[in-house]
């Protein structure tokens, strides 16, 4: 699989107008801020600064853009597309907004400290969602709901205690060793994410060490017993890689939200004072 | 279905055994069979009996027998608004909605005429159409699976005798049936087969007596499922029309056969080798049964030939068809997603879910959104088959010849004109499990619900309607957030390769 | 054979999933955020109010802390009030822009109506403990001066006025300089530093221009010719002798005339002559000079005196707004007429109270209201008196052009420009203040067209372009006002003797008013100075009850110190001259002016008469320029005193020997020197007595 292809925008258009805007305003912001002074609460400043809080509370819909089917307003994927594009805009308007210089108080740096983080893990999340599916498409061939992967995982082992009938002693204690704990439970590993075939070498080779020391009849179960546990670790593959994705909203969720919260709270000091 | 309305005599064992089979006798086109045959094609033979008033079929519902009528008179009704409907598009096809795309009829003639494919004559809503004794009608609508296309009601008390559709294939081989059959089909040619080669979009220019030459030379042949009908190679001989069933249409590609395109009912093919005199460029093959019409060469040429309007059209429709044969043989991942549907049977569906699991994040939103819409519980599951990087879950084809219609006793499985949902109606349904059961691909699933009308805990039959009545179409495409999930119809060649390929 | 792995699902599970539901996360996210911002809120209710501040605020107002409402006023930006309660605890409104204030006539009028810059657009606060507030940035004052730099700085002011403001010398630096190059000596001969080397000791006569034009005691021109003066009628000159031995006369000429030597430098006897002549020219210019030397000394006498609100007790403070706010409904009860604007309101009250007597003082003193206008321009900007007086200037340029000659032209366009004089109601300032400057402008130009043999004219114009003035502003004659003024002076520095502080504060406050009412002042400029009055005291008794007193006793002590010794320095150089002495004279102003030219013959080939050649110019030592601040020693130790001053070439004291704005960017380029605004320029005046000798 081509490491750049998942990547790809799948709306060059946005990607290049949002660089452009941003790029603009930076150098707006510099420019401003090297001829006449800059302070956050200037016309400039404050123009940046809400369209910034505007662009991250009109993302911030998206979260209810997912739930909500009436009325019909374009895609969900537009609105995505819209959230990551306006969101990481909005970034960069802050940055513009507190004028490139180190906020003052505890305030201002909980306000960049969380502006940062979100805007990050987003991009985290972009670059996640966009690799890992490609990654299982091209590598695993099994497919499965993640609610379903006990359920599947103990219907391998009962086919393969069902292919056991009648083997050799020599199997049944290969089977007792190898095959009973790696089907035994699920072994999550981040590594997977990287490489979604690895370790399976490793984890098989018992399997190919075993088959030159039992007869043919063994050989077929070994064969099957191989193509099971190999099943299984796809279906392990696919338990880390879509946990990975479930867990993500963890990192982007709170922080994005208790943003939001301390963006208010920034507003309504700025007007109250 | 109001068809059972009359009451019938099933056959029963050894003592009205004889009774029964001198009865069946009675019927001209059973009079000259054997004894083993009749006894054979018994089971499937149901006489019927109607009251003034009954309907013995109704628009449609899908029937699994054609009737002979033995005694009374039946009329042959359209509603008024019925003929508007137009058939689903078949797009990018040269030849389309000749006998009514993937329902029965196609367009209204001026003086209000409707042609249908499944009635023995035309009806017409000006006009009262009556049947009288001796009449076949409905073999269509049991061979071929198409839904009724008007209301049959009896005006007088009648009797008729229901062949269902194994015995009327059993029948129709019987050489002492083959009279019987001849009249059928003359009985076709006269009424009805001028104007359904009208419907062609080809000879739709023609003039009275080109149609009256081509509806005289025309032969009917039928063919069994898997039947070759022409070899690539072999010479163009004839214009082949399909009157029903499907036919693949395929070339010969490194050792074995790529699947080019398919025909439907009211398709054709021939004309282009016929016009550039050269041997069939690819196959056909039959899907299932399928009726054709068979132009022979001559008589095509004549026709054409002296009509040069025809003739430009014609040439159009080759280079068209020529487009699409080569588009189709350059890229190969197209035959291959065609061949895969022809297998699994995709290609009987209108509107196909697909996810793309190279984009998919296994979110659920699809699953979630459908849920939504449908009062919590989806009509997918997002399991299923896996092709290269598709997954095509187990979710309603929309078939175009829908097999899980048959069997219904409460008609709550409908799929109403003109439209491409298959719906089921919850209030309708008594949880039989029949359609469940019909469906080769096991898309549609019994929910526990509590029906209002039956006042019991029932296992409603439910399945993917397309979100029928949603202003921003299916919920599950709409709701991806990366655009994952698409619907396409198999049948679309330019869809297939535009979304597929990609 | 190998069992497959399957494409797709191993198993079709018979019912539908239903997925986890993806709400459960943002729910309780929502939920966290909005408890932590309800816990952010709570905390600055209970009073940690350090929840609110976007940083720290600066080490200079550590004793400030959470107190939030010292400076800002909630749903409302920091208003100036609050910064000046520590600040400027006498409220001279030194914190209004000083280049505003140092600007006179009709750039003080057009200075006036810029809206004034708050305190915190350019000293914003919470930026950090280390943030030196004092400190404004380049881009701040780029904000109105759009030149941006010092690169594109304009010249200088002075240059570009093109006229001497500075010396009252004819002085050839071109002839001295070769003389004392003569003896080895340079600039140091006469220009010594002085001792902190910002600058130099005035040129003294003595010590420096008595060594080569003094001989015996005796002013010569060149150490041996002693100077004469001109022929001067002898019926000016006193005959009896006074107490100063007067130079010699010679012998009188057929005309009356005698001429005069053997002068001393500031010779006593000459002064006391030349100053009654000149009083008798010119007594109205000298009353009104004397007048404006008044009033400057009551304002310094009022910063002097000035007591701070803060220091006053609470209950004074409470019945000094109510006494304001009373004054504040009367003088709106007023405002429709004319005669709003009067000072002995509140003086009436305060009087009662500590002396009941005075009572009548004061009656008598409103019953002489100090708004004697003429009644044909009793109203204020009444479009028709301007019209009749703009009709009378037009006669009178007319006259002029009658004259023939070349000045016939210059009448023609200032005819034009007169006809451009709009009269616009008061309630439209701008439009005032540019009528007035294009009165001024024509005034000048007129000046500029008559020699000095028809100053008549010039002076009568002049009068009417006051008086249009005060008519447009709505306000008072200065004749009508002045001893209206003197006798409230009087009658509040006998109050003071009996007052207790709040009454005082409440006097300091009333001479303040007074002091500052000049021809010219609005009805509208007084009711604005109540107000603010008002709300300084409202102000000062909320901050107070929530904060406490604020500590500023040692920045009153120092402006009253700076004030007190600017008023010494002030009534040092005012003591009553020598012409004090003599009697006034009666002299026609034509023939007085020539009498004085003649008496002054010898001091004129260094000395200048001023314009209207009544009296000598005021012989100042370069003062600095008041817009920017200079210091001498770091450029003297670098370069000699030709690199920016061009005088070897300089023939008249009238050149100016500034250099010029180029001449400093050759250093001053923001590499090699400094080249930002604060090093050169003062925003706010040091103090309040600067500010008051500023507006000069």
């Amino acid at each position: 699989m081509s490491p750049v292809l998942p990547f790809r925008p799948k709306r060059p258009a946005w990607l290049a107008a949002t660089a452009a805007t941003a790029a603009v305003s930076v150098a707006l912001g510099l420019g401003a801020r090297w001829w006449r002074g800059w302070s956050p609460g200037d016309w400039w400043g404050l123009t940046f600064g809400t369209l910034a809080a505007v662009l991250m509370f009109l993302g911030a819909l998206y979260a209810g853009r997912r739930r909500l089917l009436v009325p019909p307003l374009s895609t969900a994927q537009d609105w995505l597309q819209f959230h990551i594009y306006g969101s990481t805009l909005a970034g960069v308007f802050v940055l513009v907004h507190i004028g490139f210089a180190w906020p003052n108080g505890q305030f201002g740096w909980w306000l960049l400290g969380l502006t940062l983080w979100t805007v990050g893990s987003g991009l985290l999340g972009v670059l996640l969602q966009k690799w890992v599916p490609a990654l299982v498409a091209a590598q695993l061939s099994v497919e499965v709901i993640y609610e379903r992967i006990p359920e599947i995982v103990s219907q391998l082992q009962a086919e393969a205690a069902r292919t056991m009938e009648g083997a050799s002693d020599v199997l049944q204690r290969f089977y007792d060793a190898q095959v009973q704990p790696a089907l035994a439970g699920l072994s999550p590993s981040w590594s997977y994410v990287l490489d979604a075939h690895r370790g399976r070498n490793e984890r098989l080779a018992p399997f190919e060490h075993l088959r030159s020391f039992i007869g043919d009849d063994d050989r077929n179960r070994l064969a099957d017993l191989q193509a099971i546990v190999a099943e299984k670790l796809e279906i392990e593959a696919h338990y880390s890689l879509q946990r990975a994705l479930r867990l993500w909203p963890i990192l982007h969720v709170p922080p994005a939200l208790l943003l939001l919260a301390a963006i208010v709270l920034h507003v309504a000091e700025v007007w109250y004072f | 279905m109001d068809a059972e309305a009359g009451h019938h005599k099933p056959a029963h064992a050894a003592a009205e055994d004889a009774t029964e089979l001198s009865a069946l006798r009675a019927y001209p086109f059973l009079k000259n069979l054997s004894e083993t045959v009749l006894r054979k094609l018994r089971p499937n033979l149901v006489e019927r009996y109607y009251s003034a008033g009954d309907a013995v079929l109704r628009a449609g519902e899908y029937s699994d027998a054609a009737f002979y009528l033995k005694d009374g008179i039946l009329e042959v009704r359209v509603t008024a608004g019925a003929g508007r409907h137009a058939a689903p598009a078949a797009p990018n096809r040269a030849a389309t909605a000749s006998f009514g795309g993937g329902l029965q009829r196609s367009g209204v003639a001026a003086d209000g005429t409707i042609i249908v494919a499944d009635m023995p004559m035309d009806v017409s809503i000006n006009r009262m159409v009556l049947l009288e004794p001796g009449e076949l009608f409905g073999e269509l609508n049991a061979l071929a699976r198409y839904a009724v296309s008007s209301d049959v009601i009896a005006r007088t008390p009648a009797v008729c005798l229901a062949i269902r559709a194994p015995a009327l294939r059993m029948l129709f081989k019987q050489k002492e049936v083959a009279e019987f059959k001849k009249q059928v089909d003359e009985r076709y040619r006269v009424r009805t087969l001028g104007s359904h080669l009208r419907q062609v979009e080809l000879f739709a220019e023609l003039p009275g007596t080109a149609i009256e030459r081509l509806r005289r030379t025309a032969d009917i042949v039928s063919y069994e499922p898997g039947a070759v009908i022409v070899e690539q190679g072999a010479p163009a001989d004839a214009f082949y029309l399909v009157r029903g069933g499907n036919v693949k249409v395929s070339i010969d590609a490194g050792g074995g056969k790529l699947a080019v395109t398919y025909l439907r009912k009211g398709e054709y093919a021939g004309e282009t080798a016929l016009l550039m005199n050269e041997p069939w460029p690819f196959s056909m093959q039959a899907l299932e049964y399928v009726e054709l019409i068979k132009i022979p060469r001559a008589e095509f040429e004549a026709a054409i030939r002296d009509h040069p309007p025809v003739e430009r059209q014609l040439w159009e429709t080759v280079v068209a068809r020529l487009k699409e044969r080569g588009h189709a043989s350059r890229n190969p991942m197209v035959s291959q997603y065609l061949q895969m549907a022809m297998d699994t049977g995709l290609i009987h569906g209108e509107s196909v879910l697909l996810i793309d699991l190279s984009t998919c994040t296994r979110c659920d939103d699809c699953v979630r959104a459908c849920a939504d819409t449908h009062g919590g519980t989806p009509r997918f599951v997002r399991e299923g088959a896996k092709y290269q990087h598709w997954s095509i879950p187990v979710a309603c084809y929309q078939c175009s010849d829908p097999v899980c219609l048959v069997g219904c006793p409460t008609g709550a499985i409908t799929r109403a004109l003109g439209t491409l949902e298959v719906t089921i109606d919850p209030g309708t349904c008594i949880g039989c499990g029949n359609c469940v059961k019909r469906c080769p691909w096991g898309n549609i699933i019994e929910v526990p619900f509590s029906s209002p009308t039956l006042n019991k805990n029932i296992d409603l039959a439910t399945k993917c309607d397309l979100c029928v009545g949603r202003a921003a179409g299916p919920a599950c495409v709409q709701m991806c957030p990366h655009g994952s999930a698409t619907r396409i119809s198999f049948k679309d060649l330019a869809t297939v390769s535009q979304t597929l390929s990609s | 054979m190998r069992r497959p792995t399957p494409p797709g699902t191993p198993s079709r599970s018979p019912r539908y999933m239903l997925p986890a539901d993806g709400r459960r996360l943002f729910r309780v996210s929502l939920l966290v955020a909005a408890g932590a911002l309800a816990v952010a809120v709570a905390l600055y209710a209970v009073g940690l109010k350090g929840v609110a501040s976007p940083g720290a605020l600066a080490g200079a107002h550590d004793g400030i802390d959470t107190a939030c409402t010292q400076c800002h006023q909630p749903a409302a930006r920091v208003v100036d009030l609050r910064c000046e309660r520590c600040h400027d605890p006498i409220d001279s409104r030194r914190f209004e822009s000083a280049a505003h204030a140092a600007a006179t006539g009709a750039r003080a009028m057009r200075a006036a109506h810029i809206p004034p810059v708050e305190c915190a657009s350019c000293h914003a606060d919470h930026g950090g403990r280390r943030r030196d507030l004092a400190r404004v940035d380049d881009g701040r004052c780029g904000s109105c001066h759009r030149f941006g730099s010092f690169a594109s700085h304009p010249e200088f002011a002075p240059i570009r006025a093109g006229h001497d403001v500075y010396s009252g010398i004819d002085f050839s630096h071109e002839i001295h300089l070769r003389e004392v190059g003569k003896t080895g000596e340079r600039c140091q001969a006469c220009h010594v530093p002085t001792p902190d080397q910002r600058g130099f000791e005035p040129i003294a006569f003595d010590t420096h221009c008595a060594r080569c034009h003094v001989q015996n005691g005796l002013l010569t021109l060149n150490g041996t010719d002693l100077l004469k003066s001109g022929f001067t009628p002898e019926s000016v000159l006193p005959s009896a002798a006074l107490l100063w031995t007067a130079p010699t006369r010679s012998a009188r000429d057929e005309r009356g005339r005698v001429t005069l030597e053997r002068f001393r430098h500031r010779d006593p006897w000459t002064v006391a002559v030349a100053g009654r002549l000149t009083s008798a020219i010119a007594g109205a210019a000298v009353a009104s000079e004397a007048r404006r030397r008044g009033t400057e000394a009551a304002r310094l006498t009022a910063v002097a005196q000035a007591s701070s609100v803060s220091t006053l007790a609470d209950a004074d403070l409470t019945a000094w707004l109510e006494l304001l706010e009373r004054d504040a409904a009367v003088a709106d009860r007023a405002a429709a007429t004319p005669a709003a604007q009067d000072p002995t309101a509140g003086l009436d009250a305060v009087a009662r109270l500590i002396d009941p007597s005075t009572a009548a003082a004061v009656g008598a003193l409103r019953g002489a209201r100090p708004n004697g206008i003429d009644p044909r321009l009793a109203n204020p900007a009444d479009p028709q008196a301007v019209e009749e007086r703009r009709r009378e200037l037009m006669a009178l340029i007319d006259a002029i052009s009658a004259h023939g000659g070349p000045t016939a032209e210059r009448a023609a366009s200032l005819r034009q420009r007169l006809s451009r004089i709009a009269a616009s109601a008061p309630s439209a300032p701008p439009d005032t203040a540019a009528s007035l400057i294009a009165l001024d402008g024509v005034d000048q130009a007129v000046r500029a067209i008559e020699p000095a043999a028809s100053a008549t004219s010039t002076a009568q114009i002049r009068t009417l372009a006051d008086q249009i003035r005060q008519t447009m502003s709505g306000g008072v004659p200065p004749a009508a006002l002045e001893p209206a003024r003197d006798q409230l002076l009087a009658l509040l520095a006998a109050l003071e003797t009996r007052a207790n502080p709040p009454q005082r504060a409440r006097i300091a406050d009333l001479r303040e008013t007074i002091a500052m009412l000049a021809a010219g002042d609005t009805a509208a400029l007084l009711g604005e100075r109540r107000d603010r009055l008002r709300d300084r005291v409202a102000l000062e008794r909320a901050l107070r009850a929530e904060h406490g007193r604020t500590p500023v006793d040692a920045t009153v002590n120092r402006e009253r110190a700076v004030a007190m010794r600017e008023l010494q320095q002030m009534r040092a150089k005012d003591a009553p001259g020598p012409a004090a002495v003599l009697g006034p004279i009666e002299i026609e102003p034509a023939r007085g002016k020539t009498a004085l030219k003649g008496l002054l013959g010898a001091c004129l080939p260094c000395h200048r008469l001023d314009e209207d050649e009544a009296a000598m110019r005021p012989v100042r030592a370069g003062r600095p320029v008041l817009a920017a601040t200079f210091s001498h020693k770091p450029h003297t130790i670098q370069a000699a005193c030709d690199t920016c001053h061009a005088v070897a070439t300089s023939r008249a004291g009238i050149d100016v020997n500034l250099p010029t704005v180029a001449s400093c960017r050759t250093c001053h380029d923001g590499g090699r020197a400094r080249a930002d605004c604060a090093s050169c320029h003062n925003y706010h005046p040091r103090s309040a007595a600067e500010l008051v000798v500023a507006s000069r």
